[in-house]
Order: C-alpha cells, then structure tokens, then sequence
C-alpha cells in the first residue's frame, strides 16, 4: 500500500522510535475585519527517527503554516506537536529551522552565522567555534568559512543556512522550501547534498515543497495536504532505490511512476493506475 | 529582493566580483575626471562674470581666494571656523544620543510611537528656524543658542531615520532569532540594531545638511563670531569676497563631514553597499 489513512504507517512505530508526532493540529487565523479563515483541521501524522519526510500540496494547503507550527513559530489553536518526547510551545533548540532564503545576517561571516544558534544556547566560545567549523565543514564551505554571505552564491549561502541549523545538533531539522530560490542547477546540487548529509548525520529531516520531482526525489514519505480547510489527503511511500545515485533514482521507472501518483494525490484525488501499470 | 539577488548570484563568484571591481574602478575613475572638468568650467565662466560687475555686489574666484589666504593668515578665517565647530559638534552629538535611541524606541515599541510619534514627525516637518526667535529668549546669544539650534535642527532627522529603519528589518530576520531561541535582548543588540545601522547613518548624513543650516542660521540671527558672522559682517560691508570666502569654507565642512560619515558607515557596517547596490 502506498496510500494510507494519516499517521497510519507509522503507527506501528514504537514511540521511542518516533521523531515528530503531530496530533490533531487546527489552526485558526482571524483577519483585521473578524472573518476567521480555517488554515488547517485536525491534521495528524508522524515521522520516524532518521526519516525524510515532505509536506507538499498546492498554495493555499497549509503546508507552510504546518512547517511553522512545528517549528514553534506558529501556535496551533488546537491539538499537539510532540518533537523528540517533548510538547513543542515554542522554537527550540531540539529542531534545527533552516528557512526559504537562508535568511543570513549580512553583518556576520559564514562561520559567524553559523556560530548565532550556538550563542543563544550559551556554548562556551571555544566549544561553539569547534561545532561552527564542524558543521560548516559538513555542508563543503570549510573554504569560505570567513566571507560575508554577499561574497556568497545563493546556494552556498543556503549551505550556511544549513550549517547554521545542523550547528545546535538538533533531532529534527525542518526545511521551509529550501532550494526553491535557486537556480536548477545548484537545486540538483544541494539535493545531492542534503542527501548526503542525511546519509552522514542520520537527522530527522522534515521539508516543505511544492516541488513533485522534488518531494519523490529526496523524501521517503510525502504527506499532501489539499485547501479549504487544509488537511492531510494522503501519504505516500516513497523510499525506494535507496543507496544508488540521485541520476539513477532519477531516471528509474519507480520515480516516474511515484511522481505520477503524487501528482494525483496533491490535486486531491485519489492514486489512478497508469495504463501500463498498477498502483504499486 | 532576496529571492531575484539569488537568481542572479555568479556561480563563479570569485572572478565574478574581481571583473565587478575592475569595471568600477574605471568607470569611477572616468567619471571623477568629469566631475573635475565640471567644478574648472563652472570656475571659469564665475570669473569671467564676476569681473563684468561692480566689484562691491560680486567677487571672481581669484579674488575669493585672495580672501581666504589672507582671512587664513591674519586667523580671523581658523577662528571663526573654531567659533562654529564647537557648538556644531556638542548639538550635533546631543542630537545623536537623543535622536537614536528615540528612534529606535518609536519603532521598536507601539506604545511610544503612539505617545511620541507624532512629535517626531512634526519636528521633521516643520521649519525649525520659526522658532530661532524664540530660542534667543530662551538661551542668549551665545553657545547655548548655537547648539540648540543645531540640535533642534539634526535630532529629527536622526530619529526618523532610525525609526523608519527599525521599521524596515525584516520579519524574517527577527524571526531567525526567534527560532534559534535568542532572547529578547539579543535579539535587539544582534538583530535590529545591527539591521538599523545602515538608516542611523543615512539619517547622520542628512543630520549634516540640516546641522550646517542650523549653525548658521542661528550666526545670522546672533550676528555674534563664527562663519556665519563673518558673512552677515561681510555682506553688510560690501566685502563680496570675503563672504564668498566664508561660503566656501562653509561648503568644504560640509562636504567634509558627510564624507566623513560615509567613511564611518563603511568601517561599521561594510556589508551594506554590496546590499544596497550602491556600491556598483
């Protein structure tokens, strides 16, 4: 099965072994004239330890509102978000934010920013330049690790963004359409990069998209969610060819057939078979 | 912004900002050549008008410059200069201390930008020399009127600047240290005001202008020492060139000062050009 009911495949995860586990989550907004618009209702699903999970779907979903909720950003105005055993209310330093355009502050260097998460958490100075150079190491900037980000490109001042989350050691690391601002070549880099850097630090890693090639690609479960009000449709299982190359993955019969399927899904309907297949 | 300024980032940024540098360096080069050819056309058709009149309503170039030799020799020239500069820099240092953090505060604060912000808006508006006559009651003739009508003149300036600045972070900014858990505090000290920086200099420099205004409209009106006494006293003696000596001495201050502020931005927050743009 491929489809299944929210929260359902990972259901038979023991909790120990969960990472994020949203329950229930609504979230209503009021607009300055008192219309209350419902952005989200009811929407529940888990994410185990070490998984990939996208949340994608069209504009107007909620999927982003979802990300910032469990990023603590964002209050839900009923249900839960519980990351790494403990009730979000707030951010914090169990989940690693890196957001849409880095959101780098110019005034510091590469190593700097990355050094900014340590310094809330009051790392001694020694100890927080160690993980800064550790982490920025990870994301292949050793090299420019004291430029500012305007001597940066965008994708290697998303890899600072990147660096600056991973940084803190968070269990989770939440991705707000990361690589949407780049250009398509340095998108299909910084894939294969996140890629690898799941493969070395084994994080929990949650991104929002509206990106289908992208979601299949680098995701091993897609949760959709579809408007008015948004809510999770279904999820799809997406961990396949696990271990190859991303070109390989890329080209495989099982990706063309799981982004036709997604496809379907993020325009609310249910997975029709291909002519020439059926729905795994 | 962010999102167009990454599209368009060099892949190869190294050679990308050296070619950058290059062009700019010629072309500023060129234009300074210009700008020189400029201020000798000007000079020349000044003097060959300023010889056809009475030599009592107009003085040429070569005469004004006479006028300032001598004025600099006999130290009637560094003594005036002397006169103004001290309550020029004590008003325009009180107009800094009061003007930021009133700025900021107005901005930061909605409470204090609906109790005083109106006030600073009207300060700015409002012609400050209406009130000379009655700053003389008030102060005398002396220093004490001088500063005040300096600082009267720049502190507006300064607030509504760096409140318009405060207002200008991006949200997305506030919201990096919102989610890497800085405190409050650090937010203000390694977010806004950091981000503001760049408005506090853009008000500092439009703070000359008006500072140079209040100076010497507070001279005229006193009469007593200073630049602006030396043109009131020359203009009443039908000493055009000594007056346009004072003018000119004038000018060079104030060019020199905004210089000089555009050379401090550059030392605290050299970040920003390349932000702006402004460097090409």
């Amino acid at each position: 099965m491929t489809t299944t009911a929210p929260g359902h495949s990972a259901a038979d995860a023991r909790p120990a072994d969960l990472a994020v586990e949203v329950r229930q989550v609504s979230k209503v907004f009021g607009d300055d004239r008192g219309h209350r618009v419902q952005a989200l209702k009811d929407v529940s699903f888990q994410v185990r330890r070490s998984e990939i999970v996208a949340l994608t779907g069209r504009s107007g979903c909620g999927k982003t509102t979802l990300l910032r909720i469990i990023m603590g950003l964002e209050h839900p105005s009923s249900g839960t978000v519980v990351v790494d055993g403990d009730v979000v209310h707030g951010p914090g330093l169990n989940r690693g934010i890196v957001f849409q355009n880095a959101e780098l502050l110019p005034w510091r260097t590469a190593l700097g920013n990355v050094e900014f998460g340590l310094e809330a958490r009051g790392v001694p100075k020694e100890e927080r330049r160690a993980a800064a150079e550790g982490a920025i190491e990870l994301v292949g900037l050793g090299h420019a690790a004291h430029r500012r980000p305007h001597e940066l490109s965008g994708g290697m001042r998303q890899r600072v963004g990147i660096a600056r989350a991973l940084a803190i050691d968070p269990a989770v690391l939440l991705m707000d359409e990361p690589f949407s601002a780049l250009d398509a070549q340095t998108r299909e880099n910084m894939q294969g990069e996140l890629l690898e850097i799941h493969a070395r630090t084994g994080k929990t890693i949650i991104f929002v998209s509206h990106d289908i090639d992208e979601s299949v690609l680098l995701a091993d479960r897609v949760v959709t969610l579809v408007p008015d009000p948004g809510r999770v449709h279904a999820e799809l299982d997406t961990a396949f060819g696990r271990g190859g190359s991303l070109d390989d993955r890329r080209t495989s019969a099982e990706f063309a057939r799981r982004r036709h399927e997604l496809l379907q899904l993020v325009h609310g309907r249910q997975i029709q078979p291909q002519e020439d297949g059926k729905s795994a | 912004m962010t999102a167009l300024a990454e599209q368009t980032a060099p892949v190869a940024d190294d050679e990308t900002a050296l070619s950058r540098k290059i062009r700019t360096q010629r072309r500023s080069g060129r234009d300074r050549l210009v700008t020189a050819g400029g201020v000798v056309v000007l000079l020349i058709i000044w003097e060959v008008a300023a010889r056809q009149v009475n030599p009592i309503l107009a003085a040429p170039p070569s005469a004004v410059f006479t006028a300032l030799v001598g004025m600099i020799s006999d130290g009637s020239m560094p003594q005036a200069v002397w006169e103004s500069a001290q309550p020029f820099l004590v008003g325009y240092l009180l107009a800094i201390v009061v003007g930021i953090p009133v700025g900021l505060l107005v901005g930061r604060f909605r409470v204090v930008e609906a109790a005083i912000g109106w006030l600073v808006i009207a300060g700015y508006a409002m012609p400050m020399i209406a009130l000379t006559p009655v700053f003389m009651l008030w102060f005398g003739l002396g220093f004490a009127v001088k500063t005040a009508m300096v600082m009267t003149m720049t502190v507006f300036a300064i607030a509504i600047n760096t409140w318009n600045g405060v207002q200008n972070v991006p949200r997305t900014t506030i919201e990096v240290g919102t989610a890497f858990c800085a405190s409050q505090p650090r937010i203000l000290w390694q977010i806004v005001i950091p981000s503001v920086i760049p408005s506090i200099m853009t008000g500092l420099r439009i703070g000359i202008g008006k500072a140079v205004v209040g100076i010497v409209i507070a001279e005229f009106f006193t009469a007593l020492g200073g630049i602006g006494g030396v043109i009131v006293d020359a203009g009443h003696s039908f000493q055009p060139d000594r007056m346009f000596a004072a003018v000119v001495v004038l000018m060079l201050a104030a060019v020199a000062l905004t210089g000089l502020i555009g050379l401090v931005e550059r030392w605290i927050a050299p970040w920003n050009r390349s932000i702006t743009g402004s460097g090409r």
